[in-house]
């Protein structure tokens, strides 16, 4: 249904284009439009802004009605360093993080490159049969995959963490996709300069789908940064926590006391690299939705 | 390196296959094979690419796959030696029990709140974006940051907010009242339902967004030309239109419903008494908590089953509504 409708773009659909008369064009109606949107838009931020003042507030005015602290203190985050291996545990959730992103948008490559360039038996029933797995819920396999990762002897080891989330159909899809629209000639042109395939596929293909793969890699990242379910199956030791456990515990079992301020500050690290990675490379994350709505 | 492989096993394997094609030629079904597989150019180099895939896939895809269906048939703890076959018992079980009814009209209760606020909040929020151009890259952000963040910062966010002495009751406070959202058996599940949905509105925002702006502006200049004014035009033309859009928002929170976590076992760890348990928390706490892990992936089986047959008939049905 969605192939029907004309194509668009994402600098549409961001709208960022060059408006000279803009003041000119503010009828009452289009100031009712903005005048809407930023009473909205608190809305979504507002919870942030609470989070963030609670970090930084003394425990002796945490629910006090404003939103700024009278004298901003770093002592929760001091009293985090003390009492939680938080260091260690953002440490572990960026290893495990750099290093699905980076397998993941590597194979997606190879694999994607195969599918939309080579030409192959089973080539077609492969890509479906992919597809197709992209439909099976996480958590039908949840408890199959940890029994696997006993037998493996990995409970407790980043490779628990990072082996399961190493490939993802989506990032091949969304590749595959992409990949079809570069012209066979390129392809062409590198195979007969003597480009070995692997050559082709990093020195020709990738650098000609930055996009495509920046949007696959940052989905990757926030998945697996924000992954707790599985982290906490398989994790049954504090210096191995990633972040997301670490928080989860540390609110469900007030091991240190009913301690607001400290599980503000937490919070804070955890959401803060997701939302500075999503500021700034926004664009990519918009065409991943709309390529996602696509999909289903 | 991969390429040297290619090329002598290539080299070994055209010899070999016109032998086999030969000698296989009066076998009907390996005979079409062989015969078909050599119309394609880069079968080595194809299938060595897809090697990876293929060896990730068959263990940590396909065969827990099949690994959850035979685990649902047996007695199965990772502790003890002894996994007996048990049937349908576990199936049985379940079925016959209440809590299988239980957390079905808990997640209900969910979906029933959850997808029409996230509907009319990211409706409303795409149509005002699709009258700016500028600022609008701004606002979408905006809308959007909750989408990227951890549900487990929502959770615990919103747990304050929710609190008896949390912001929104001091909120309530104004008019005198008090409201314990996540201590009520009524309100715990809306509670989080509406967090949830708070959680997706820009992400949902934006895929009616892009359906909006498919809908040439040619249609609304002749409805205005025949006198209709923005309600009717929103109603009659826009609404309809966005059919596809409103299929995938409800096929993915159909998935999301039946698939909460994170923000129950944060926030009421399926309390009060019941009233926010789920099904992937009652698989959580069966599995790992009373070890009965075949029983748990029973119930893995019936949920990967009832999501996929739920959003196979949204989608017909929401479908036959587009083609009327």
């Amino acid at each position: 249904m969605a192939s029907e409708t004309p194509e668009i773009t994402d600098d549409e659909l961001l709208g960022d284009s060059d408006e000279s008369s803009f003041v000119e064009s503010l009828t009452p109606k289009k100031l009712a439009v903005y005048a809407a949107l930023t009473i909205g838009v608190v809305a979504p931020l507002f919870p942030f802004a609470l989070m963030v003042s609670m970090a930084f507030k003394p425990t002796g005015e945490m629910y006090s009605a404003s939103l700024l602290p009278s004298e901003p203190t770093l002592a929760h985050y001091a009293f985090l360093l003390e009492n939680v291996p938080i260091l260690r545990q953002m440490l572990n959730s960026v290893i495990v993080t750099v290093a699905v992103v980076t397998s993941v948008v590597v194979t997606s490559c190879l694999v994607a490159y195969s599918l939309a360039k080579l030409d192959w038996f089973g080539r077609e029933f492969t890509y479906n049969f992919i597809l197709v797995t992209m439909m099976i819920p996480g958590v039908l396999l949840l408890i199959p995959q940890f029994i696997i990762i006993v037998w493996l002897g990995w409970v407790n080891t980043y490779e628990a963490m990072i082996v399961p989330f190493a490939i993802s159909s989506f990032g091949i899809f969304l590749l595959t996709q992409f990949f079809k629209q570069l012209p066979d000639s390129l392809i062409d042109a590198a195979r007969m300069d003597g480009c070995s395939e692997l050559d082709i596929v990093f020195r020709i293909v990738l650098p000609n789908s930055l996009p495509a793969i920046a949007t696959v890699a940052l989905f990757t990242f926030m998945n697996r940064w924000n992954e707790m379910l599985w982290d906490l199956i398989v994790i049954r030791n504090e210096d191995m926590y990633t972040l997301p456990v670490s928080i989860t515990l540390f609110a469900k079992t007030g091991l240190y006391g009913s301690s607001t301020g400290p599980l503000m500050a937490g919070a804070t690290l955890l959401a803060v690299p997701t939302i500075l990675l999503f500021l700034l490379l926004r664009r990519y994350f918009i065409s991943g939705v709309t390529m996602s709505g696509l999909k289903s | 390196m991969i390429d040297l492989i290619v090329r002598r096993v290539r080299a070994a394997s055209t010899e070999a296959s016109t032998d086999v094609a030969s000698r296989l030629a009066h076998l009907p079904v390996l005979g079409t094979v062989v015969e078909r597989m050599g119309k394609y150019d880069d079968n080595l180099k194809g299938f060595i690419l897809i090697i990876p895939w293929l060896a990730w896939a068959s263990v940590f895809l396909l065969f827990p796959f099949f690994f959850a269906l035979y685990l649902s048939f047996h007695e199965w703890a990772i502790i003890s030696p002894e996994q007996p076959f048990v049937g349908l018992e576990h199936y049985v079980a379940l079925f016959t029990g209440d809590m299988f009814y239980q957390l079905l009209g808990n997640t209900l209760y969910f979906f029933l709140v959850n997808v029409p606020t996230q509907i009319v909040a990211a409706l409303a929020v795409a149509v005002l974006l699709d009258r700016i151009i500028r600022g609008r890259a701004l606002f979408m952000a905006g809308y959007f940051v909750p989408y990227v963040t951890s549900g487990v910062v929502v959770a615990v966010v919103f747990n304050r907010l929710y609190s008896p002495d949390g912001f929104l009751n001091q909120l309530l406070g104004v008019f005198g009242t008090e409201i314990n959202f996540l201590g009520s058996e009524q309100l715990a599940m809306p509670a989080i339902a509406i967090m949830v949905s708070w959680k997706f509105v820009g992400y949902y925002a934006i895929i009616f967004l892009a359906n909006l702006q498919s809908i040439p502006d040619s249609v609304y200049e002749s409805a205005a030309l025949d006198g209709a004014n923005e309600w009717e035009q929103f109603r009659h033309i826009t609404f309809p239109l966005l059919n596809p859009s409103m299929l995938v928002v409800v096929i993915l929170s159909t998935i999301t419903a039946f698939q909460i976590f994170t923000e129950p076992f944060i926030m009421t760890q399926g309390g009060p008494d019941g009233a926010t348990t789920t099904f992937v928390l009652t698989i959580y706490q069966s599995a790992f908590s009373y070890l009965e892990m075949g029983f748990a992936s029973a119930l893995g089986v019936v949920l990967a089953a009832m999501i996929f047959v739920i959003s196979y008939v949204e989608r017909n049905y929401i479908e036959t509504e587009v083609s009327m």
